[in-house]
């Protein structure tokens, strides 16, 4: 049976275990260790395997939700982890020092997966660092995702993740309810 | 009254008078109002005691104002308020006192809109139910469709539900649909942006911008502040009132600005401040429900430059996949409302606020973008993304079990 899955993924502190958290009718498996390296000055725990959440649609389908680990060391596990996955949402923490560089890291790693299935780009952090905006990150993104949505977000508010897979899912077939 | 045509044209029926119910207003102030409004000629008003379809004015000030509006306010029938003090109003508008006749006039033409289409749709509804049972109609041309979301259960339509069912009402309206064909049915859902606030706030953003200085609007005795530093609007005026500022024409009279103000600090300590695009957003919203600028191009092709920023603005039905389609393909009003299928108000609503905004730009004049196939094939998991968009909009509106 076909598993599907829709991946988060994003740099250290984005959100993506709030935001699975925020999404999942199961309480969330989380890989959380004491972090190391240079994570350990940004937050006391990260995830060094991955988050999974579930969920439960009706007719008893699931979709699985996979948050990837935020360290770049664990870069090895993201293939595994996008085979079969729907799409891809993305969070970019704008508080931290070089959130460009992160979005280009992002995009980069994942550029194989995000062409055969569809991207969405959720901002946190922006209460904090209100720079750069939103369309600063529009004039940043490569011409091949200039369709892309990009929306201000609060990993812990359900509408914002909502929102945001909304906008993934209309990404790939706009003729959803037509 | 400009909606006057539109139903006359719509359902071929003589046209009620707009009713109006005075509560709380007794001795020489109703014989004020009564005399104001029958000498009126753009609208005609017939005092009533009771109607359902009655837009009702209620002095809030008066011993027996309070208890008629709380009566109403539970029966959601359209009101305006005229008192001293601000007041939170879900379906109606507030006139703080004084107030001049013509936002008086201006109030009742704005409600009675929403009255008069809701009164069509109704109407409509059931000539509908006639004509289906009635064969010999088979052949009466129908306008572009749109389908009613009550009819329509659209998943998107759920998504709205930072909205709940009278904000979307009050902010989108209830205009039925009319026929494209028709120049006069689509210049009665035209309006005139430049005569509401959400215009002349765009101009004064730029302007605040541009000097990297605080505006002070002054509109009806209420005062917002333009802050380009934050980019945002600061003011007192509650959240849930914002619509009458919006929903109301502008008096000149009553509007004035200044460059270079400072904040008060008690609106800094106990103000209200919103984003300049949730602001504006709201304003073009509550302006427009549901209809087109005016002078507007049906067959002119659009392109959204980038997606609005759906997360912090007033979400409405659709709102989603019309960005979704707008912002990946060049497409008109008109081929747009064809496609979704959806009531042609959530689509103009949607242009109102994009295209004054800026978002929405004639597809000739978007430089670089990579235009995706207009008629994208059906995704192959379809029926599992409406499956999941259903238990999203639930987990949205709240009824999860988590």
């Amino acid at each position: 049976m076909t598993e599907h899955k829709i991946i988060l993924t994003g740099p250290v502190g984005a959100g993506k275990s709030t935001a699975i958290r925020s999404l999942s009718d199961i309480e969330p498996v989380s890989t959380d260790e004491l972090a190391s390296d240079i994570t350990k000055a940004r937050k006391s725990q990260t995830t060094v395997a991955m988050d999974y959440g579930l969920l439960k649609l009706d007719g008893g389908e699931t979709i699985h939700l996979y948050g990837t680990p935020g360290q770049e060391r664990f870069d090895f596990m993201w293939d595994i982890l996008t085979t079969g996955g729907i799409g891809l949402v993305l969070l970019i923490n704008n508080a931290r020092p070089a959130p460009f560089k992160d979005l280009a890291f992002f995009l980069a790693a994942f550029s194989g997966f995000i062409d055969k299935s569809a991207l969405a780009i959720g901002v946190t952090q922006m209460d904090i660092a209100d720079a750069p905006t939103l369309d600063d990150y529009y004039a940043e993104l490569p011409p091949k995702y200039s369709n892309t949505p990009v929306f201000e977000v609060d990993a812990r508010n359900k509408n914002d993740v909502v929102i945001l897979v909304e906008s993934l899912l209309f990404s790939l077939d706009q003729g959803l309810e037509a | 009254m400009h909606m006057t045509n539109l139903v006359a044209h719509m359902t071929d029926i003589p046209l009620p008078q707009v009713m109006v119910s005075l509560k709380g207003i007794e001795g020489l102030s109703r014989k004020s109002l009564v005399f104001l409004l029958s000498k009126q000629k753009a609208i005609s008003c017939e005092i009533v005691d009771e109607h359902p379809n009655a837009i009702n004015i209620i002095d809030i000030d008066d011993y027996r104002g309070k208890e008629a509006w709380e009566s109403l306010e539970s029966a959601h029938a359209p009101v305006i308020v005229l008192g001293r003090e601000p007041l939170d109003i879900d379906n109606g508008v507030l006139l703080q006192k004084p107030f001049r006749p013509k936002q008086l006039l201006a109030a009742i033409e704005s409600l009675a809109a929403d009255v008069r289409q809701q009164v069509t749709t109704r109407f409509q509804a059931d000539k509908q139910e006639s004509h289906d049972d009635n064969s010999t109609m088979a052949n009466i041309e129908q306008p572009v469709t749109a389908t009613d979301p009550a009819e329509k259960k659209g998943l998107s339509h759920n998504a709205a539900s930072s909205l709940n069912e009278r904000e979307v009402f009050a902010h989108v309206g209830t205009s039925a649909d009319v026929d494209l064909n028709d120049p006069h049915a689509v210049a009665e859902v035209q309006y005139d942006p430049d005569q509401f606030l959400a215009s002349r706030m765009l101009e004064l953003i730029e302007l605040a911008t541009s000097k990297h200085k605080i505006i002070r609007i002054g509109c009806c005795d209420v005062a917002f502040y333009i802050d380009p530093h934050q980019r945002c609007i600061h003011t007192l005026v509650k959240e849930r009132n914002l619509r009458t500022f919006g929903a109301l024409p502008l008096d000149n009279a009553h509007f004035n600005f200044r460059k270079g103000a400072t904040l008060p600090a008690n609106i800094k300590s106990h103000g209200l401040s919103l984003g300049y695009e949730a602001f504006v957003w709201r304003m073009i919203l509550a302006s427009s429900r549901g209809r087109l600028p005016v002078n507007t191009d049906l067959d002119q092709r659009f392109m959204l430059r980038r997606w609005p920023n759906l997360t912090r603005l007033m979400l409405f039905p659709h709102a989603t996949q019309i960005s979704a389609i707008w912002v990946s393909s060049a497409k008109s009003i008109r081929e747009l409302i064809e496609l979704l299928g959806i009531p042609q108000r959530y689509v103009f609503a949607f242009f109102a606020a994009t295209h004054l905004m800026g978002y929405l730009r004639p597809a000739d004049a978007i430089d670089g973008r990579t235009e995706k196939p207009a008629s994208k094939p059906k995704h192959k998991h379809r029926g599992l993304f409406r499956r999941l968009l259903k238990t999203l909009y639930r987990k949205q509106d709240g009824t999860s079990d988590d």
